[in-house]
Formats: structure tokens, C-alpha cells, sequence
């Protein structure tokens, strides 16, 4: 295998791990937007919390699959409570004080997390099995960030299964685009946008598990992934996961390639890729106008 | 009495657009709820089902008082809500339409006169049989009135509110959906209708309500109703 080959494969499989995480994170805000009306500027909070967390597991009982499997819990929880004694007891003066509302948990979780944790990186160190590389084919793979792509894909199957098998699944769908009517037909709708919060909030705190070993733990983590996730809801279109898949898998290589190629311009690629989008498809890239 | 509705009185804001709404629905009954645009006859169905919340007044609804319950409680008492404009969930398929009017919950009453499954449904309206997979928002406006009705009724109301079934649709139609809400009453579905059609409401109504700019302005049976022209051009006639 000749380096040049090597090298591009090697930037796609990073592409496609951040573009999965950028998914993860990402769905569970179109969701909540979708569901609930609200643009839940906490959420990236809750992702680089769930990253305390684990490191957090991880330094007590020094088991990288525990962590894994608590800290997204943890968050979830704890996104839980907002909503059901901050966001909902908000709800009835609308989404202005909705937005103020996350901004404000966004800000304790940042200043907690600096009280808790201090300002520095912290780094993470991931179990033997999932360091170095592995070969297939002649191309070395880098195990970790293959792991990703697996654990991503894992919770997208769960929440396709979810979302397209289940009662509750229909009744999310039918919520993103009507909620008040489904309250009408008589679905406990708020017990609905709390699960939602919930599961929307666990998928942040996985992807920050993810997302940990690779750039380590710290507080402006929030502030990266919270924009790229912004720009991926934009530009799919708000309310759908299938379009957050695709366009996170898109910014996602177009960063990792946009690095190799025009690294000048990589900062911007997808901005500029969300301003065209916007200007030939004001709607999103997919959407629709109601 | 089915349902009483007593002194109503709801807000948008600063502007009072029910005062003192009284309306009462007996059992078996289609009752009409008429009166020019703006003047409170959707408001007073939101206000019913919990969609509004109204600032005093009371609902009861079979002896219960469901006055500012959520609307997911409201109709688990046993009410069916058609809205304005259908509000049929566009991205789901007919029969998951259908699925989302059936009322899980502990506190969904089970129905003991009015149940209605899938076979009775396609029994009435058998186009969607054969279209159970077709996304909601490829039907034509009147499937989608039947489509909202029949998932209303998997609800198993015993009262149904009904607003404007018959707006936007060909006249075809509009007959269509009169003689559908006449069999769902004859199977023993109360039903409180808003209707702008005089003609489709006249023709299935036992009493009627008129309503002037936010208050109630008339009530009686439509032979009362036709033996006073002076009222039915001071409420209707534009």
C-alpha cells in the first residue's frame, strides 16, 4: 500500500469517527427542537459533562466500559431533572425563556465543571484492547476511532429501532411534527418530551465518552462540538435524524479532508458548506417548507 | 347531561374572546355551534379539550369537572377532539394515524358502547384500507378529514368536538363527511359540531348555538332556530 492511499484512508476513517460523534450529538438536538420547540443551547454541556464523568469513573474504578456505560447515564439523568423542574416550569412563557433558561445551565455546567475539575486538559486513557492499530488489508486502522464508528452505529441501529418499531417511537414522530395534537389524542405528551430530553441528553453523554480519549477532556469541549452540532441541525434541516446522519457524515469527512487539502480554509469548510446549502435550500438541505 | 359547559371565559393576551360561554351537549345529541368568523366557536372546543386554558368557568363532562386538566386527561375521559384544518401527522403513514388515536394510559377510560377497532373503521371509510402505508400527507383534503375522524374515533369517544370538517372540500365531499358524522351519531356518538356549512349544520343538528363576538347569542332547536329569521340574519348572514 503506498503512503498517499494510506493517508487518505486514514483521514476518512477520522472524518468518519468525528462525523459520528458530530451525529450523535447532533440528533439528540434536532430531536428536542423537533419534539419540543426548543433550541437546547445546554446540550453541548451535557456532552462535555458526560466527558467529566467517565474521566471521573474511570479514575475511581479504573474500568473504561463501566464509565462508558454510567457517564451518559449520569448525564441523561441530570438532563432529565432540568427538564422536569427548570425547562417545563418555563415552558408556558415560551421559547425566549426557554433559551435564556439553557444558556443558564450551560453556564453552571461550565463554571461547575471548572470548580470540580480545574481548567486543564485531562487526559483519558482508553483500555489496551482499543489502543494502536489494526491491519486489514495492507492499511493500518487506528482501533480506537474504529470503535467509535462501531459505537455510533450501534446507538443509530437502537435509535432507528426505536423510532420506527415501537409505540413510543411513533408517538416521538407524530410529536416533532404536531405535539399539541398529540396531547389531544391523549398521550401524556409532557412524560414524551421528558424521555426525549432524556434519551437526546444520553446520546450527548456517549458521544462525549467517545470524543474523550481523542481530544481529552476540558471545558471548552462544549463550546466546539455545541457549534458544529448547531450548524449540522441548520443545514439537515431541523426536526429529522436521518438528515443529521447524513449531513454530520459530510462535515465530518469535510473536515478531516478539508485539513489535508485546503488546511487554510478547514476552520470554515463547513460554514461556507452550510451557506450554500442555506442559500439555495433556505429550509435545510432536506427540508421542507410546512 | 353529557356534557355542561358553564360561563366560560378565556383570553388570548389582553383580548377576551369567550365571555360567559355556556353551551351543553345531551346524550345522543349533534349539537351545532355556528356564528360568523372570529367569534369564539373554535376557541370554546380548545377550551373544552384543555388546548386553551380558560380564565373561569367550568367543564364537566359526565358529572366530572375536567375544567384546566391537560388535554391528554381531558379526553381520556372519554372525549374525541377533531380539529380545524385536520392536523393529520403528515410524516406517519394512515395506519400509524389511526394507531396514535388509540388511548393507552390507566386513567383511558375503556369504552363500553363505542369500540372501535381497525375493521370497523376501514368498514366506514374503506379507502384507507387500501392505502394503510401512504404517508398521511399524500392524502387529498377530504381523505384527510376521514382519516382524522376515524383516529378520533379509535379513541373510543362518546363525545366527539368537531371543527369545520367540512371547510376547503368539494361539495362531493362535503356531503361525504355529513353522512359520516350521521352514521357515527347513529352509532351513538354525541357530537358537538363547529361547522360554517348552515346547510350540512342544519341538516344534522337536533339544538344549535349561535354565537355573537364572544358570547353566546342564541340557543334552541333548529325548528326554533327557523322560525326566527331576524336571528339567523343578525348571527349568520354576512
Amino acid at each position: 500500500m503506498d503512503p498517499t492511499t494510506a493517508m487518505y484512508v486514514a483521514q476518512g476513517i477520522h472524518g468518519l469517527a468525528y462525523g459520528m460523534v458530530l451525529f450523535l450529538v447532533a440528533s439528540g438536538l434536532t430531536l428536542i427542537f423537533g419534539m419540543m420547540g426548543i433550541l437546547n443551547l445546554a446540550h453541548a454541556s451535557f456532552f462535555m459533562l458526560a466527558a467529566y464523568f467517565c474521566y471521573q469513573a474511570l479514575t475511581i474504578t479504573g474500568n473504561f466500559w463501566l464509565a462508558l456505560l454510567l457517564a451518559p447515564v449520569a448525564a441523561a439523568l441530570l438532563g432529565i431533572l432540568v427538564e422536569r423542574f427548570l425547562l417545563r416550569k418555563v415552558h408556558a412563557f415560551g421559547h425566549i425563556g426557554e433559551l435564556i433558561l439553557t444558556i443558564g445551565v450551560s453556564l453552571v455546567i461550565l463554571e461547575g465543571v471548572k470548580v470540580f475539575w480545574g481548567t486543564e486538559s485531562l487526559p483519558l486513557r482508553v483500555p489496551p484492547i482499543l489502543q494502536g492499530l489494526v491491519s486489514i488489508g495492507g492499511l493500518d486502522y487506528p482501533i480506537y476511532r474504529l470503535f467509535v464508528i462501531g459505537l455510533a452505529l450501534v446507538v443509530l441501529g437502537i435509535m432507528a429501532l426505536l423510532l420506527y418499531k415501537t409505540r413510543l417511537g411513533m408517538v416521538v414522530r407524530a410529536a416533532v411534527s404536531d405535539a399539541n395534537m398529540v396531547n389531544a389524542l391523549g398521550v401524556n405528551v409532557p412524560l414524551v418530551f421528558m424521555f426525549v430530553f432524556g434519551v437526546g441528553t444520553w446520546m450527548a453523554g456517549v458521544a462525549g465518552v467517545a470524543i474523550a480519549p481523542i481530544l481529552t477532556v476540558f471545558p471548552g469541549l462544549a463550546d466546539q462540538m455545541g457549534m458544529d452540532a448547531f450548524i449540522v441541525v441548520v443545514t439537515g434541516g431541523l426536526g429529522s435524524i436521518a438528515r443529521a446522519f447524513l449531513v454530520s457524515i459530510i462535515f465530518g469527512l469535510l473536515s478531516s479532508y478539508g485539513v489535508q487539502f485546503v488546511s487554510t480554509l478547514a476552520p470554515v469548510l463547513m460554514f461556507i458548506f452550510m451557506a450554500i446549502v442555506l442559500v439555495i435550500k433556505p429550509m435545510g438541505l432536506f427540508g421542507e417548507r410546512e | 347531561m353529557l356534557l355542561e359547559v358553564n360561563n366560560l371565559n378565556t383570553y388570548y393576551g389582553e383580548s377576551h374572546v369567550l365571555q360567559d360561554m355556556s353551551v351543553a351537549v345531551e346524550d345522543g345529541e349533534i349539537v351545532a355551534l355556528l356564528g360568523r368568523n372570529g367569534m369564539g366557536k373554535t376557541t370554546t372546543l380548545k377550551s373544552i379539550v384543555g388546548l386553551v386554558k380558560p380564565k373561569s368557568g367550568t367543564v364537566i363532562y359526565q358529572g366530572k369537572d375536567v375544567t384546566g386538566f391537560p388535554p391528554y386527561k381531558v379526553v381520556r375521559e372519554g372525549i374525541g377532539y377533531v380539529p380545524e384544518d385536520r392536523r393529520i401527522f403528515p410524516n406517519l403513514s394512515v395506519l400509524e394515524n389511526l394507531k396514535m388515536g388509540v388511548k393507552h394510559g390507566e386513567a383511558a377510560k375503556t369504552a363500553t358502547r363505542n369500540i372501535w377497532d381497525f375493521e370497523r373503521i376501514f368498514r366506514h371509510f374503506p379507502f384507507m384500507k387500501a392505502r394503510t402505508h401512504q404517508k398521511g400527507a399524500l392524502l387529498s383534503g377530504g381523505e384527510q378529514q376521514m382519516l382524522a375522524i376515524g383516529r378520533t374515533l379509535m379513541g373510543n369517544p362518546d363525545l366527539l368536538l368537531v371543527d369545520e370538517p367540512t371547510e376547503g372540500l368539494a361539495p362531493v365531499t362535503v356531503k361525504e363527511v355529513r353522512d359520516i358524522l350521521e352514521e357515527i351519531n347513529k352509532a351513538g356518538v354525541s357530537i358537538l359540531l363547529v361547522e360554517h356549512n348552515l346547510k350540512v349544520a342544519m341538516s344534522l343538528a337536533n339544538r344549535v348555538y349561535l354565537m355573537g363576538k364572544a358570547h353566546l347569542g342564541f340557543s334552541g332547536t333548529i325548528e326554533e332556530l327557523e322560525a326566527q329569521p331576524d336571528i339567523r340574519s343578525k348571527y349568520l348572514e354576512v
